[in-house]
């Protein structure tokens, strides 16, 4: 636990420094573009005031400090694109970005169960390369081209949905499904082969000599056992959909983080790249460290290691 | 009526590979039946195939297997799920696998009550609880996870759940192969007690004649796919008719015999090395090769894995080291191999002071020093052809050749002479280590032990995984190499048998110490330490075969 705690910190020290550095580092001049926004000629003068008034001409280290004090208090600084605070921003945007990562999750688990599932237990048959397919498919399929499909199938043609924006709850369902149908294809695949791979287990021959009931011998023993490798690579995904799935936000027209990121970026909003830049990957190391957590769960071994092992 | 008879059973991989090739045996109610077959008799298979328990990858065809009133091969899988567990259950060889290691045990034994019977919790729990007493164990392991048990305690509440609903027939896949003698014989007493007490028949799959001999009431040998001979035990082990059945039960080395070789597989190989000069070896036998005293080796939490033991192994001489797992034997090894630091005591290889050396002369005194592995899968990089593997040792030690031999510098030439010295054609070099049988591996591996020259070899277990067959092969080849080479060994084993016919000198080890020491012919000796008098006991040889 204290192990935990003392990563997240060290880890956060790594990411401010990053964050800070973004500025520092990067092409052209913060000051020009923040003053040159119409083509108002500006004198060295009004620059140079700038800077000083920006602390951009005190020491490296000063400034900083000066950056992770902000953080710290969870200022950023305002919006260039908006000249609000860029912590309002963001918390404008994370709602919708959160809601379209756990209904994709959810979905993608779904979708990964069933198929993996039945083309595990049906192995080498048709359906095994029907999912092969959809499998080949899915992960083939640009994920904008395949979204303005679905625009065009279920908003334009059968007006069943909205074609975009998440005004109403509906507005979430075709950039899930885009997204899940992108996701889903490795977790399909990995879930197929662990599942045939354990079915193979001495254990599970145990089992069925002990005669306990297919049923109970595959969702017990069977899928337990395939569950490590899933785990880690969902884990792995979900971490990138917290940083905003930009082409489907900016398909559907979804105002999420990573569809504000991108803007941002384009106009060097560097206040806002930067909270982006803290707070995702805050959020990525959490969900590793659960992703951990459920290791233990999974597998008493890993929890009992070294305890009472023979 | 028998309880269970198999009639034409043959199994086949899905590319038409023929596995069992029509074999026909009975098992009557309460008897102790054992099939006997080396790896890739198909043995196995048979036993799965009784209850369908087969892979997908292989399929199952007979004219009929009748258990009882009911033809297993007519039976819907949910009156064979029935039947397994409460009818005919399992004990499988690979005991870590007896139960899933996300589950504890007692989990696993409350669901198999849970699949055949309606009881309440706490009657399941008293059954489990009696029938883990009643295996001579706490019912309290129960509430452990598979990994925190010891392997024969493991192998044992397999057992005990296997017989929780008195099956009539137990068939048990080897159930002792992965264990040492001392488990093993516990698990077999066992077994003998529960059909002692339930009257059910024992279906037993072994390559192990000794316990053939030791239990069995009647035999089947199978080779090949095929059942060669059936009879009797008495009538198989005392009159066998079938060549290979006589060629197995010649394969074991008997305690009492004083036979240099064992006597079956033909002549002696023709071994072409230039013998060191005799003189030399008589002069060089009077320094020990490897001197070791009062060594101690201590793990993390205060164990002491090896506990002040001190030895000597006379150049050209081997040392045999018997023990159970945990004993102790192989850490021993380790230490004196240097790959541990020691904690106490002196090692000396011939007359360099060992445990002191480090940097470049530590790694050059490695370099005479050798060891085979029991698992000879783990000693190949299995993307390396055989020769390349082959030759690391000498390019290791910048030689082009070993001194013995006498083909030149041709790395093609010399590798092909090694591999001839195991009896292995020079075709396989370039094989890769999947395309060789287990014993051929373990001929390899020898080979590129004393390619090298080395001043000693440690052998840890080298036949521990094989056939009993390919085990006496490769005794018998060790021994001629060590008489043409004039090698010393130090041969590590659980099994008495092979430790007394290959050792000049023998050690018992218990908890990290040696409990006797005592040379080859002393064995039977009376003032034999009361642990090796009960090892005796588990390796008592088989009765000697009419002429």
């Amino acid at each position: 636990m204290i192990r935990w705690l003392l990563q997240g910190l060290g880890f956060f020290f790594v990411l401010t420094i990053i964050g800070f550095l973004i500025v520092q580092l990067a092409p052209g001049d913060a000051v020009l573009s923040m003053l040159k926004v119409d083509t108002v000629a500006v004198t060295d003068a009004e620059i140079e005031a700038l800077r000083e008034n920006l602390g951009l001409n005190d020491p490296a280290l000063q400034q900083y400090g000066r950056f992770l004090g902000g953080v710290l208090r969870g200022d950023f600084g305002n919006s260039l694109m908006t000249g609000k605070p860029v912590m309002t921003e963001l918390a404008k945007a994370f709602p919708y970005t959160l809601m379209l990562a756990g209904a994709t999750m959810v979905l993608a688990v779904v979708i990964t169960f069933v198929l993996g599932g039945l083309a595990a237990r049906f192995q080498g048959s048709l359906i095994d390369k029907a999912v092969g397919v959809f499998c080949t498919a899915g992960a083939a399929l640009p994920t904008f081209w395949f979204g303005l499909l679905l625009i065009d199938m279920f908003a334009v043609r059968l007006h069943l949905l909205p074609s975009s924006g998440m005004a109403t709850p509906a507005g979430l369902v075709l950039p899930t499904v885009a997204l899940a149908v992108a996701i889903a294809p490795p977790y399909i695949k990995i879930l197929r082969n662990s599942l045939i791979e354990a079915s193979g287990r001495e254990f599970v021959r145990a089992a069925r000599a002990r005669g306990v009931s297919e049923p109970v011998i595959f969702f017990k023993h069977t899928l337990r056992d395939s569950l490590i490798p899933l785990v880690t690579i969902l884990g792995v995904s979900l971490g990138s959909l917290l940083g905003g799935a930009v082409i489907v936000e900016v398909t559907f027209g979804i105002p999420g983080v990573g569809k504000l990121a991108v803007e941002a970026l384009a106009r060097r909003d560097y206040g806002v790249i930067q909270a982006f830049v803290i707070i995702v990957g805050m959020a990525i190391f959490v969900i590793n460290m659960l992703v951990d957590l459920s290791y233990r769960l999974l597998d008493p071994s890993i929890s009992l290691k070294g305890a009472e092992r023979v | 009526m028998p309880l269970l008879e198999v009639s034409n059973l043959r199994i086949a991989t899905r590319s038409g590979l023929p596995l069992v090739k029509g074999i026909h045996f009975a098992v009557e109610p309460g008897e102790w039946f054992a099939l006997i077959g080396e790896s890739g008799s198909g043995k196995s298979i048979t036993a799965n195939s009784i209850t369908n328990l087969l892979n997908a990858s292989l399929i199952r065809d007979a004219d009929a297997i009748d258990f009882g009133e009911t033809n297993l091969l007519n039976a819907s899988p949910q009156e064979l799920r029935t039947i397994r567990g409460e009818q005919v259950a399992y004990v499988f060889q690979d005991y870590q696998s007896a139960f899933t290691p996300y589950y504890t045990i007692g989990n696993q034994m409350h669901e198999m009550l849970k699949a055949h019977r309606s009881m309440s919790a706490d009657e399941r729990k008293a059954m489990i609880d009696a029938g883990v007493d009643a295996v001579g164990l706490d019912p309290q392991l129960t509430t452990r996870y598979p990994f925190q048990v010891s392997g024969g305690q493991l192998q044992r509440l397999a057992l005990a759940s296997a017989v929780l609903l008195n099956p009539k027939l137990l068939i048990a896949d080897e159930p002792t192969t992965a264990l040492d003698s001392w488990s093993s014989n516990l698990v077999l007493e066992e077994l003998a007690t529960i059909k002692q007490a339930t009257g059910c028949a024992i279906l037993f799959i072994t390559h192990d004649l000794r316990i053939m001999n030791r239990f069995a009431d009647r035999v089947a040998i199978m080779q090949h796919g095929k059942i060669v001979e059936r009879g009797s035990k008495d009538q198989v082990v005392l009159h066998p008719q079938h060549p290979y059945t006589r060629d197995l039960l010649a394969s074991i080395p008997p305690l009492r015999s004083t036979e240099a070789r064992l006597p079956v597989y033909g002549e002696p190989p023709r071994i072409q090395v230039k013998a060191p000069a005799k003189d030399a070896i008589t002069d060089r036998a009077a320094e020990p090769v490897l001197r070791a005293s009062d060594v101690v080796k201590v793990y993390g939490s205060g164990t002491r894995a090896v506990d002040g033991v001190s030895l000597s192994l006379p150049t050209g001489s081997c040392l045999g080291l018997v023990g159970e797992s945990g004993s102790g034997k192989s850490t021993l090894a380790r230490c004196l191999l240097s790959l541990e630091r020691i904690d106490g005591g002196d090692i000396w290889l011939q007359d360099q002071h060992l445990n002191q050396l480090t940097g470049a002369a530590l790694r050059s005194a490695r370099q005479r020093m050798q060891l085979v592995l029991q698992n000879p899968n783990a000693s190949f990089n299995e993307r390396l052809p055989i020769g390349a593997s082959l030759m690391e040792p000498l390019e290791c030690i910048g030689r082009r050749s070993p001194s013995f031999l006498s083909v030149g510098d041709d790395p093609r030439k010399v590798s092909a002479a090694l591999l001839d010295l195991v009896q292995l054609p020079p075709e396989y070099l370039d094989k890769l280590p999947n395309h060789l049988s287990g014993g051929e591996k373990q001929r390899v591996s020898i080979a590129r032990a004393i390619s090298a020259e080395p001043s000693f070899i440690v052998l840890d277990e080298p036949t521990a995984s094989l056939d009993v067959s390919t085990q006496a092969r490769v005794l018998n080849l060790l021994k001629d190499l060590q008489e043409a080479l004039g090698l010393s060994y130090l041969f590590i084993s659980h099994d008495l048998s092979s430790v007394h016919f290959i050792s000049q000198h023998l050690m018992v080890m218990k908890h990290g110490q040696v409990v006797d020491d005592f040379d080859r012919d002393e064995l039977f000796d009376p003032y034999r330490h009361e642990y090796t008098k009960q090892l005796i006991d588990l390796f008592e040889d088989l009765p000697q075969q009419a002429a």
